[in-house]
């Protein structure tokens, strides 16, 4: 394994380097849209970091995604997995790698997110504002961090599973929409059914309860749907799969 | 700057030990075996879909064998501890990733392969792209891809080569410096496996060849031994030029019809007279045909059915028809 490889050939091309720039340019923009602008918003005038970090997850789940499938499936769509395979042929050891090195750039990420969030949250709420709430970092630490990883790991599995950039972002981004949306349906309609079955399939969510510490066995359900078997029939398919 | 030159002694051979590779019913590779030896350079020859580049990629581990190996010095591909240090492989210039500079492109191989930086910086000028070395690999040609993929494959100082098609997209100047440098490798001991559908070029490079068709060995030897092999004709002329055709084509004898309603037949000279004895036919001429070339043999065992690039077309004949169907069909020569 040597995700430092990994890490280097994905920053040094001109594609990343965009990327990466328009995501930290996202990334800020919408950490000062939450923080500086709740105290204008809200009732008490304060700014809550959780609120500056649920607005900050907007970008975070398309970059986390784009970035997820690149670092991991790119090289299929763009055939240099063919000059990687032939300097590193344990094909295992490539995908551990390249999966250990696109989880550093997802904790760079939140680190950076949470810092930022923090930052314009205490800038808002002090500056600005009639005072910050960080009582809440607790649930940004836990909930929200915990729908991060879910996207990530969602988007892991589909990288691995599909190992195609374009049809690994368009499901890594549109499921979790449309499982959303049609969880939002369902509430309205109103059907049990409906509803469990969305559930079941409802990765966000599930990872929102168990983040919260509220989840039951039900919750784990998406988790073996949405990551663990795309993951192992990924895993199968990318050891067997011809290059060229 | 430093030179690749393999220590003889320890290169290794490369074996492909009937190997058999199907998609679905058809078979690419069926029970392929040839061996490529130190200090020579082996072409690898074959009409399009005769299953070389398939060959390549069970050989460098990309996919895998139905049945049978191939091996890299007695190692299958994927256990070889440092593969880049031993054999350097160029299967596709396109695969190279367009968004990198073609030295961020041997640094990256540089260091993935565990050579130092200034490997790379060395090979970029032992491939020619000095110049070239801050331009994005998306920038460059396709002569100019060949040549980084070649780099590439050199950048471990590796003593077997395995190249497809590295010609393709060469300058002269360039197919001259490959050739130079394939030359230099294998009279330094390496070993060098090429598959090149330039016939020419082929001919001025290697020392072995390995002709598939059909994903089957076709014939294996040194380019002189076939070159020589595919000579053994005969050119004949009849008074009864169509009972010469249909005695030929009752006995199966291989042919194709020259002008003046010459014959060239794939029998040597004294064979031909016995058949013309036998069947009492009086002969006008009869003369050995002179030694042929790579494109003459290439047509005969691949069937003739294909023109490879590169290949000459007025060369470029089908060497067999048979003399009673109304459109000559093509067989091959033997």
């Amino acid at each position: 394994m040597r995700p430092a490889i990994d890490l280097r050939s994905f920053l040094d091309t001109r594609g990343a380097a965009i990327l990466l720039t328009l995501s930290v340019l996202a990334i800020a923009g919408f950490a000062a849209l939450g923080g500086l602008i709740q105290p204008a918003v809200m009732p008490g005038g304060t700014s809550d970091v959780e609120f500056t970090f649920i607005v900050l997850a907007l970008p975070l789940s398309l970059i986390i995604p784009v970035i997820t499938v690149m670092m991991v499936a790119g090289e299929w769509s763009d055939k240099s997995i063919q000059n990687t395979l032939l300097q590193r042929p344990g094909r295992l050891a490539v995908l551990t790698s390249k999966v250990l090195a696109a989880a550093v750039v997802f904790l760079v990420l939140m680190v950076l997110s949470i810092a930022l969030a923090a930052a314009a949250t205490w800038v808002g709420g002090e500056l600005l504002g009639e005072g910050a709430i960080f009582s809440s970092i607790d649930r940004v630490l836990t909930t929200q961090l915990a729908v991060m990883v879910a996207t990530l790991l969602f988007s892991l599995a589909m990288a691995i599973l599909l190992q195609s950039t374009v049809i690994g972002l368009v499901t890594a981004i549109g499921v979790p929409f449309v499982i959303s949306t049609a969880g939002a349906l369902a509430m309205v309609f109103g059907s049990e059914v409906i509803s469990d079955l969305i559930r079941a399939v409802d990765l966000q969510t599930a990872a929102a309860l168990l983040g919260g510490g509220e989840a039951t066995a039900f919750e784990l359900l998406p988790l073996l749907l949405l990551v663990i078997v795309p993951t192992v029939f990924g895993i199968r398919r990318w050891n067997q799969r011809e290059v060229g | 700057m430093s030179t690749t030159t393999p220590p003889a002694s320890s290169s290794p051979t490369l074996e492909v030990r009937g190997v058999t590779k199907r998609y679905g019913e058809r078979a690419a590779v069926d029970d392929l075996s040839f061996v490529c030896r130190p200090g020579s350079v082996t072409g690898f020859l074959g009409p399009n879909g005769a299953g070389k580049s398939t060959t390549l990629r069970i050989l460098t581990g990309l996919a895998q064998a139905d049945a049978g190996e191939a091996l890299v010095g007695g190692e299958p591909y994927r256990r070889l501890s440092h593969p880049a240090r031993t054999i350097g492989v160029m299967l596709d210039a396109r695969a190279l990733h367009g968004g990198r500079t073609g030295l961020e492109t041997l640094r990256l191989t540089a260091r993935t392969v565990g050579m130092p930086a200034s490997r790379a910086d060395e090979v970029l000028e032992q491939v020619g792209l000095q110049d070239a070395g801050g331009k994005r690999v998306g920038g460059y040609s396709y002569g100019m891809r060949q040549r980084l993929g070649i780099g590439v494959a050199l950048i471990g100082d590796p003593s077997v080569l395995v190249l497809d098609e590295p010609a393709n997209g060469l300058d002269p100047e360039g197919i001259r410096w490959m050739r130079r440098l394939l030359r230099s490798f294998a009279d330094a001991g390496g070993t060098v496996l090429l598959s090149s559908h330039q016939l020419r070029e082929v001919e001025a490079t290697v020392d072995r060849l390995v002709v598939i068709s059909q994903g089957r060995l076709v014939r294996e030897g040194t380019l002189e031994e076939l070159t020589t092999d595919s000579g053994a004709g005969t050119r004949v002329t009849a008074l009864d030029p169509a009972a010469l055709l249909k005695a030929l084509d009752r006995h199966g004898i291989a042919f194709e019809q020259r002008l003046g309603g010459e014959l060239e037949v794939s029998l040597v000279p004294e064979d031909m007279g016995r058949l013309a004895l036998r069947e009492q036919l009086v002969l006008t001429s009869l003369g050995a045909t002179t030694r042929g070339g790579l494109e003459d043999l290439f047509f005969a065992l691949t069937g003739g059915t294909e023109q490879p690039a590169g290949a000459d077309p007025g060369n470029a004949v089908a060497l067999v028809a048979t003399a009673s169907a109304p459109e000559p069909a093509p067989a091959p020569l033997r």
